[in-house]
């Protein structure tokens, strides 16, 4: 229960960062930080963990954004859950494994956002989903995602001293 | 092995369905308008935080700033007194030229122009969406902002339409720019007069098109006109600047131009926004 509130207040500081300091830079896309982080959170510690986070998380950005109430929610909990199932089935390095896995989750998140404003008619703010806008946070999520896995590495291995892998 | 796996994944199976339908219910209420007021609370609540994370970055950049800028306010200060002296000369003129102006403000019946009020608001955060074009301001319900009011920015000695508010907060509102794809607004040609409706492409880096303007304007529009809002049937009054023609498309198959459209603002350069009140033009919550 402890390891589950901290991982959600991480969540929340990263949806914070994402729209507060990543906005005063000159980046027209910000990158995803809240599913870079739910990405690893799922990888180490599994579906069940990960859903929660993944529900607590999207529910937080769908209040901050434009998108209806449980988009995102829906989005970050499927995605918590089938990424949880490759916990303590993949070795993992520090720098291609987090572009790859980010990179294939962006891909999926786009891919289930594609579907939500199809089945639900959601009127869409900016350009398409499948558009340049896309690859490019592919790019800037694989590009941070080594340093944000190292980092959540050592905090949690310092928060939660139990665990050593990945 | 193999079974062990299986039974974790079943026993985390019925969480997942629960947050799953729970997800979907919030999106299926949401996407009919009925759940507005949960998302307005979830909104003010986190907007706190992003307050407290922007003003603590800016009081940061705020003090390495001020260091620097001493050093340049004594270089500045001497260079003040002399074009102080400039402008008290200048002052006169400008005297002379503002009684001229209000008579001729009187002679054009200017008198029907109003003040309008307005509220200033700046920018805290954007959409942490990419798919979604909206940002959000530090004032909201408390500070008199009504969902639909329209906002606009003063840039390079103009005074731009920037889009309108989408949703209100207690503390915090979001705002939806006109370069959103579902934005549209009632525009016209502030010299030939002839009207359109301008629709945004979903970025910020794209131009606005204007659409609806009869072929038979084609003559007498050119690059760089001014459009204006119109203030028909819109929520944004009329005159306030949207942007100059880039370029004008005239389709066989089409009964009007297309004309694509720079906005006035940069929106990537905004931070300080101005929400208009008292227009009447506020959506019921």
């Amino acid at each position: 229960m402890k390891r589950q509130i901290v991982l959600i207040l991480l969540l929340f500081a990263g949806i914070l960062i994402q729209t507060t300091i990543l906005n005063i830079l000159p980046l027209n896309i910000s990158p995803d930080l809240s599913m870079i982080m739910l990405v690893y959170f799922s990888i180490r510690y599994g579906s069940a963990t990960s859903q929660v986070s993944g529900f607590a998380s999207g529910l937080m950005q769908d209040f901050v954004s434009l998108s209806p109430l449980g988009f995102n929610c829906f989005i970050k909990t499927v995605l918590g859950f089938l990424t949880g199932f490759f916990h303590e089935r993949l070795i993992m390095d520090p720098i291609i494994f987090p572009i790859f896995s980010v990179s294939v989750v962006t891909i999926f998140k786009g891919i289930l956002q594609f579907l939500l404003i199809e089945l639900f008619s959601i009127p869409l703010s900016a350009a398409r989903v499948f558009s340049s806008k896309l690859l490019m946070e592919i790019l800037i999520n694989a590009l941070l995602a080594p340093i944000i896995f190292q980092f959540l590495k050592i905090l949690l291995d310092r928060a939660f001293p139990d665990r050593k892998t990945l | 092995m193999s079974r062990s796996i299986k039974g974790s994944t079943l026993k985390k199976l019925p969480t997942f369905i629960i947050l799953l339908l729970f997800s979907l219910t919030l999106l299926v209420f949401s996407t009919n308008s009925r759940l507005s007021n949960p998302k307005q609370l979830g909104m003010s609540v986190i907007s706190v935080f992003q307050k407290a994370v922007h003003g603590s970055i800016a009081w940061f950049s705020d003090t390495v700033n001020s260091i620097n800028e001493l050093k340049n306010l004594k270089v500045e200060h001497d260079k003040i007194l002399l074009k102080l002296n400039k402008y008290e000369k200048m002052y006169k003129n400008i005297e002379e030229i503002r009684r001229e102006n209000e008579l001729l403000k009187e002679q054009l019946n200017f008198s029907k122009s109003f003040e309008i009020s307005h509220i200033p608001a700046e920018i805290i955060a954007k959409d942490p969406v990419n798919i979604f074009s909206s940002f959000m301001i530090d004032k909201g319900l408390r500070h008199g902002i009504r969902k639909g009011m329209p906002v606009t920015a003063y840039q390079n000695g103009i005074i731009g339409i920037v889009g309108k508010v989408i949703d209100a907060g207690y503390g915090s509102s979001i705002v939806l720019p006109i370069y959103d794809s579902t934005s549209f607004v009632a525009a016209r040609f502030q010299d030939n007069r002839y009207e359109g409706l301008i629709n945004g492409r979903g970025s910020n880096n794209k131009n606005l098109i204007m659409n609806y303007v009869k072929k038979t304007a084609s003559s007498v529009i050119y690059n760089n006109d001014l459009i204006i809002t119109s203030g028909m049937e819109s929520l944004y009054p009329k005159g306030i600047y949207i942007g100059r023609v880039q370029s004008i498309t005239s389709q066989e198959y089409n009964t009007s131009l297309e004309i694509e459209v720079e906005p006035v603002l940069d929106f990537s350069k905004l931070e300080y926004l101005f929400v208009l009140t008292g227009l009447n033009n506020e959506v019921d919550q």
